[in-house]
């Protein structure tokens, strides 16, 4: 289906480059906010991505999949915008909040809290260890699509899942601990 | 080191985030729009500016020409005339290099910008 508009959109007819934006927006927006954390950079972080992606398509080769393909621009264009705005992030020193992990009541909690729970979670984390976390759980992709995806080594994109796992279970617990969740 | 977690996988279901600007594809289509029209636009710039530059290099030669052939009009020292002729296409040479280096960078510009970074 992804060739199918990209060889309308290379032949010309601009307006089908629309199926891409209808199909990938939600999930580009997803690994921008992995990595920027901030709503509206992460927007826009996608739109230039975007362009990049309609500008370079005619370099696109079909041998790899078209959205690993815009995973990588979504992922150099957020790292490009954190160096630009120079944004650090604070990172939660994972080891003193490193609890059990409480499933029951995190099931407990309705769908609405479970949401805004692993949102904040995840803004809570490091980018590496978000984007990671969404790209290995989130989309399933597999550990070789990642490594293609961030340019990371294998041991490497191992260890962030590692780490990823064990900061999004300790900020968790740490965060439904919180009289917010009531818990 | 242990990284498969079907828990987590279930998990981060609940992570799924969507766009929340409800206008996104309308502003980017707009965006890819004028975007396409802006590259007609520079496409028919850089066919001007070899163009002119072509005529400018011609027009050029001939004014250099017309000078080394009329040099006792301006003056009847020879001397004269060779500062004359000499800084006529000394001009001309540092005026050709410079437009030269212009539309090299120009032509490179269009071609980063059809062809793109990926």
């Amino acid at each position: 289906m992804d060739q199918l508009y990209i060889d309308k959109v290379l032949a010309g007819d601009s307006q089908a480059f629309r199926y891409f934006l209808e199909t990938y927006k939600n999930m580009a927006y997803s690994v921008a906010m992995s990595i920027v954390k901030q709503e509206h950079l992460a927007e826009e972080v996608v739109q230039d991505a975007f362009m990049v992606c309609y500008q370079s398509l005619s370099r696109f080769r079909a041998q790899a999949k078209f959205s690993t393909w815009l995973y990588r621009i979504v992922v150099n264009c957020s790292f490009g915008a954190l160096r630009k705005h120079k944004i650090k992030h604070d990172v939660i020193d994972v080891a003193l909040h490193d609890v059990q992990f409480d499933d029951d009541a995190f099931a407990g909690l309705v769908k609405k809290e479970r949401e805004q729970l692993i949102q904040d979670s995840l803004l809570k984390i490091s980018a590496n260890e978000a984007l990671a976390l969404r790209l290995f759980y989130l989309e399933e992709l597999s550990l070789m699509e990642i490594r293609e995806i961030t340019g990371w080594t294998e041991t490497n994109t191992k260890t962030i899942l590692f780490r990823g796992r064990k900061s999004l279970y300790g900020i968790l617990s740490k965060l439904m601990k919180e009289d917010y969740y009531g818990l | 080191m242990d990284y498969e977690d079907d828990k987590l996988k279930k998990l981060m279901q609940d992570s799924r985030l969507e766009m929340p600007f409800s206008d996104f594809e309308d502003r980017m289509m707009s965006k890819i729009e004028s975007y396409e029209l802006n590259k007609a636009k520079a496409g028919r710039s850089q066919f001007f500016a070899v163009l002119c530059f072509l005529i400018g290099t011609v027009f050029g030669t001939v004014l250099n020409f017309i000078v080394s052939r009329n040099l006792d009009w301006i003056s009847s020292s020879v001397a004269v005339q060779d500062v004359f002729y000499l800084a006529s296409q000394l001009i001309y040479v540092i005026l050709i290099i410079l437009f030269s280096d212009k539309l090299w960078k120009l032509i490179k510009i269009s071609k980063i910008n059809t062809k793109g970074s990926f």
